[in-house]
This record gives structure tokens, sequence and C-alpha cells, in this order.
């Protein structure tokens, strides 16, 4: 009896082809929303994973602004806007401050705890860049080539080579300084000058786009000689610890916190980003998002739901005299909803399918935008958990919808309804 | 000695339409045996539709009884009326009455798939009926590519195919021309030739007069006149 039924349903579905397709349309668009953000999503989460979790053995440490007397600091933002472990809440004076740096006994401190694999270090600053007579403000980040070689590698590079120990007054340049940011585009083996300072290009990075190491293609990295030479600092003030237990991680980041803000005699100076904290909050923020745009989503399938109560009722009506008809040849109540109920199922579920390719094509057309404007590849993830999900949600807002006209129609009284013209 | 199929003891029947009742059917009261071949005639308006459909189960009487096989069904719940109407009853009706996104042999078969009864079987006996009525030709054809006789056919092949012992028809030459009519009269004759119950109601004389008995109504009260 289902399959008659199913195919009585399809029968009435396209005797009244203009009025199904446009209930059906409804559906697809708000399925369509569904799959295509829960695609977005899925996509969003797997590209933070890619792009962090070979990251979540990792550690950034970094010191924040503060001024010696008096006061209270404002510590800004990290380069990584993550969950910070400690956060400065240091007595100043408001008229003058600086970033106070690691020292050597931080670093050796960090090194003996039990967990750490290797203490990365870096110096920060910014320096004038000249090149073929222009001029601009770039970033630089001074760094041991072995820390080069073990946090970038090789195959970061677009051109070149990374530097090696030893080697003075090379460096290697960020791809959107190399590309963008002068008239001729920088080539190695090209000469620039950083606050006066004679370097040659040795290697160009790849574009990173959006991605975590995104302040590359605007940085210049030299060695921690050279840069000690270009800003008169050799200050450390970022390190990256990497640690042999991914478990440990926090932890090892809350111990090191505490040891270096005891060398310091402070309190709360010296801050952490660990992965974990970091893809919790990205998660958590995903999934705010996630949970907004379906609630609009679901806007649009109430909508089209509405659309399919509608329809049911109008065919009701429409087919009230057949509804007497097959009750006087035997049909029962049961019967008559169940056609009813199939009908609106099956109009909605073919909504379903339909929705579900286009919020495939939908989601894969936002992701080739997207991956172009940030320079990161994105893809849109549809699980076979999605595809039954939005398959399932279609169907039941199909017998949901129309379960009231489908009573109506079971209810009528067979004299009554063979009468009605 | 054959029994009684049919029996009615002071059935009543009232609409109430707004501020005033209106006595369709004023205590009837007769018994159709098993086979018999009766005509109800009456102008409209006479009550005679009531009769039918308080007969076909399609409609429950306000009071009074009526016994199909012994059975009370002016008392019965909806699910069981439409059993007795799938088992017993088969319905002909003067404007035909098929669906019209069905083909003739899909109309025939949807009753007896109401009932239960297989697919393939029910496509079997359905081109079965269609077949015994004339209309092999005709099996795949939508209704509105079908003549008033023919359409009118495939509802007897249709009120046959769950093989009900009473075949109820309301006008079922109204709509036909007389060529049209005496054919479908005596698809019916034959049919209660075979021991079916064939029961017409008509307001055409020389319809009604082919029957073994005839009951005429008249502002709801019936009677019976002659029987052969």
């Amino acid at each position: 009896m289902l399959v008659d039924t199913l195919e009585f349903a399809f029968k009435n579905i396209r005797k009244r082809v203009m009025r199904s397709s446009l209930t059906i349309l409804g559906i697809s668009i708000g399925i369509m929303g569904i799959v295509a953000l829960n695609g977005l999503s899925a996509g969003m989460t797997q590209a933070v994973l890619d792009e962090l979790a070979p990251l979540s053995d990792t550690i950034f440490f970094y010191s924040t602004p503060v001024s010696i007397k008096g006061g209270t600091t404002d510590t800004g933002d990290s380069i990584l806007s993550g969950e910070k472990i400690g956060t400065p809440r240091i007595e100043k004076d408001d008229d003058f401050s600086k970033n106070e740096p690691f020292t050597e006994r931080d670093i050796e401190d960090i090194q003996r705890i039990v967990g750490v694999k290797k203490v990365n270090v870096f110096m920060s600053g910014y320096a004038l860049l000249s090149f073929d007579n222009d001029v601009s403000e770039v970033s630089i980040l001074g760094m041991d080539p072995k820390t080069m070689g073990d946090v970038y590698g090789k195959e970061s590079l677009d051109s070149g080579k990374l530097l090696r120990s030893g080697e003075q007054n090379r460096c290697v340049v960020g791809y959107s300084i190399a590309n963008e940011y002068f008239d001729r585009k920088m080539k190695i083996n090209n000469k620039i000058t950083l606050n006066g300072e004679k370097f040659v290009i040795k290697g160009v990075y790849k574009k990173e786009g959006g991605g975590l190491w995104s302040q590359n293609d605007i940085a210049v990295h030299i060695t921690s000689r050279d840069f000690e030479k270009v800003t008169g600092d050799n200050s450390i003030d970022n390190l990256i610890v990497k640690v042999d237990n991914v478990n440990e991680v926090e932890a090892i980041a809350s111990e090191a916190i505490e040891k270096v803000n005891d060398n310091h005699g402070y309190e709360d100076f010296f801050s952490a980003v660990t992965m974990t904290a970091i893809l919790d909050r990205i998660m958590h923020v995903i999934a705010i998002i996630e949970t907004v745009l379906l609630g609009v989503a679901s806007i649009a399938l109430v909508v089209a739901s509405i659309g399919i109560m509608n329809m049911m009722l109008t065919s009701v009506i429409e087919r009230t005299h057949e509804i007497g008809i097959m009750k006087a040849i035997g049909a029962t109540k049961k019967n008559v909803m169940f056609m009813f109920l199939s009908e609106g199922a099956l109009i909605s579920f073919i909504g379903g399918i339909i929705g579900l390719i286009l919020g495939f094509i939908g989601a894969s057309i936002i992701c080739s935008f997207v991956s172009n404007f940030i320079g990161t590849e994105f893809v849109a993830v549809i699980s076979p958990v999605s595809i039954i999900f939005a398959l399932s949600v279609a169907l039941l807002v199909g017998i949901v919808f129309s379960y009231y006209p489908s009573k109506r129609a079971a209810g009528m009284s067979p004299v009554e309804a063979i009468a009605y013209e | 000695m054959v029994k009684n199929e049919i029996r009615t003891i002071n059935l009543k029947k009232t609409y109430c339409k707004s501020h005033f009742q209106v006595n369709a059917l004023v205590g009837a009261t007769f018994s159709i045996k098993k086979g018999d071949y009766v005509s109800i005639v009456g102008t409209s308006g006479s009550g005679k539709s009531t009769l039918m459909h308080l007969i076909g189960c399609l409609d429950q009487p306000t009071s009074g009884k009526l016994l199909i096989d012994n059975t009370d069904v002016s008392r019965l719940s909806d699910e069981d009326l439409a059993k007795i109407r799938r088992k017993k009853l088969g319905f002909i009706f003067q404007k035909y009455n098929l669906i019209s996104t069905l083909n003739a042999r899909e109309n025939v078969e949807l009753s007896m798939r109401f009932a239960g009864v297989n697919k393939r079987i029910a496509e079997k006996r359905a081109e079965e009926f269609l077949i015994s009525v004339g209309l092999e030709k005709r099996i795949f054809h939508k209704p509105t590519e079908l003549s008033g006789g023919e359409q009118q056919r495939v509802a007897i092949a249709r009120a046959l195919s769950n093989n009900p012992s009473i075949i109820l028809g309301d006008e079922p030459t109204g709509n036909l021309d007389t060529k049209s009519g005496l054919k479908i009269m005596k698809i019916l004759e034959k049919i209660n030739k075979e021991g079916k119950t064939v029961i017409i109601v008509t307001h055409d004389q020389s319809i009604a007069k082919r029957s073994r008995r005839y009951f005429s109504i008249k502002d709801g009260v019936v009677r019976e006149d002659y029987a052969s």
C-alpha cells in the first residue's frame, strides 16, 4: 500500500505541478540554507583544526607593555587573540611604558620544566625598508637560523633558501613585501636596506593569506645578531615552546608563567597562549555563529512549512469529492490520512533533496569565494550525518505540517464529501 | 428459504438546517432478500438518495435500525462502516465518480488495495473485471479519455472488484444516452443473475420496471408497489 500511496501522491503532485513546484522551491530554500550553513560551519571548523591542530603541542609566550610606576596597564591584544594564561595587571605610572623582555634565566627555567621539548626565541620590532629608492615600514623578526628551520621550514618558502648559521646581512622576506609593497617585485639576491643596514634577499616566503602565520606576509626575518644591528635592541619578547605531550600543554604553560613572573618580581606579567585554549575559544565562537545562522535559515524553513500546510489545505478542499469517492469504495480514515500525509511528506522530501544539492553548490561557491578572498583553502564539509539530518528535517516538516490538513480530510463525512462540487 | 440481506426497521433520517428540520426519511420498514433486484423510484427531493446513502453505509440514521446480514450497522463506528462498504457493498454513481489522476485499471484496483489485496493480484483482477465489461482496449486509459458509457462500465468493474454481495446504483444511467444506458442495465441484470443483490435508485420508470421489486418513495415515505 505504501508504494501505491506514494505513486498516487506523486501523480497528484504532477497534476498540480505549478503549485507543487512553488511549495517544493520554498522547502528547497529552507533546506539549502541549513545545509549550506552547516557545511560552511563544518568547513570553517575543519579549516581551523587543520591550521591549529598541528600546533597543539605549542605554547606562545609573550611579554606585554608595562609602565614602570603606578596605575594599571592595558594589556593590549596578543598576536594571537587566544585565551591568555595570566593577564598582566601592573601598577604603573601613565607617562612611561615598555616591553619587559625575557631573560636568559627565563629561557633556562622554561627549558628545565619536565615535558618541554624546545624553546625558540624571537625578537620583534619595526624597521624602515628601502628598496628601489622607495621606503616602507615593515615588521622585522630576529631569530636563530635553526629556529627558522624548526618553526617555518623549507616548505614555507616560495623561492630561495632559509638562513644558515653564521650568515650575516641576509634576510627572508614575506610574500606581500616581496610582491606588493614596491613597484618592482623583489627577487632573490636583490639588495635592500633595513634602517640603513644593507641586506641581501636570500628567500621569499609563500603567501600565508589568513592563516596562523599570516603576519609572515608582511615581515622580514633576519638573524638575532642582525636584529641587534638594525634596531640596537637585543630584547627577547616572544618565545615559542614545544612540549612532548599535548595533554600537558596547559600545565606546562602555567608552570612557565609562574616561574617567569617570579623571576621578574611581578604577579601577573607574562602571558602564554596555547592552541587548546585558542581552539576552544574559536570553536565556541563558531558554535555561536552557527546557531544564529541556523536560526535564520530555520525561519525560511518555517515559512516554507506554512506553505506546505497552505497547499495541502487547498488540496484537501479541491479533492473533497475525491475523498468522498475513496471513502465510498472503502477507504478508512487511516487510508485517507496516510494518503495526504504521504503527499505532504513527498513534497517536502523532494524539496529536501533539491535543497541538499543547492546547499552543497551554494556552500561550494561561497567557499571558493572566501578561499580566494583570504588566500587559504576553505572547503565546505557536508557529512553523511548532515545529509541524513537535512532529509529527516524535510521529511519531518512535511509530515508535521500536513498533519492537520490530512486529519481534516480523514474526518470528512463521506456523504458530504461526495456531494461536494 | 432465501434469507433477508437488508432489513430496515422504522428507519428515520432528519437533517437539521439552521432553524428548521427536514425529515428526509420517515420510518422506512422493509426487507431485501439476497439476490433481489430492486428499484427505488422517486422524484427529486423525495428522499431516495438519503435511503441509498443509509443502505450504502455512507451515512447513519437518526433513529431506527438498519440490518445488513443481521448486523445493525446504524450504530457502527466509522472504521466498521468502511469495512462493510469495502466487503459487502459496491457503488455505482450517476456521475461515475472515477478518480481523474488514475487510469481505468488503477481506479478498479484502488478499492481492492484498500481491502488489502496484494498489488499484483489486484492488477490482474482489475484487468479481468474490465474485460468482463468489455473494456479490454481501455485498461490504461484515464477517465477523460473514456466516453460516459465506458466510464460507467469502469465504475461497475470497480463496484464488483471486492466481490460484494450488494451492488448499489444511484441513477446509474442518468448521465448516459439510451443505448449506453441499456448496455449498463444489461450488465447489472447479468450481475444480478450471478446472485448479487442489485438496488437501483432512479427516476426513470422504464429503467425501474426492469427490476423484480419496485419501491416508490415520496416525502420520505417508502412503499413497495409491486413484486414481480
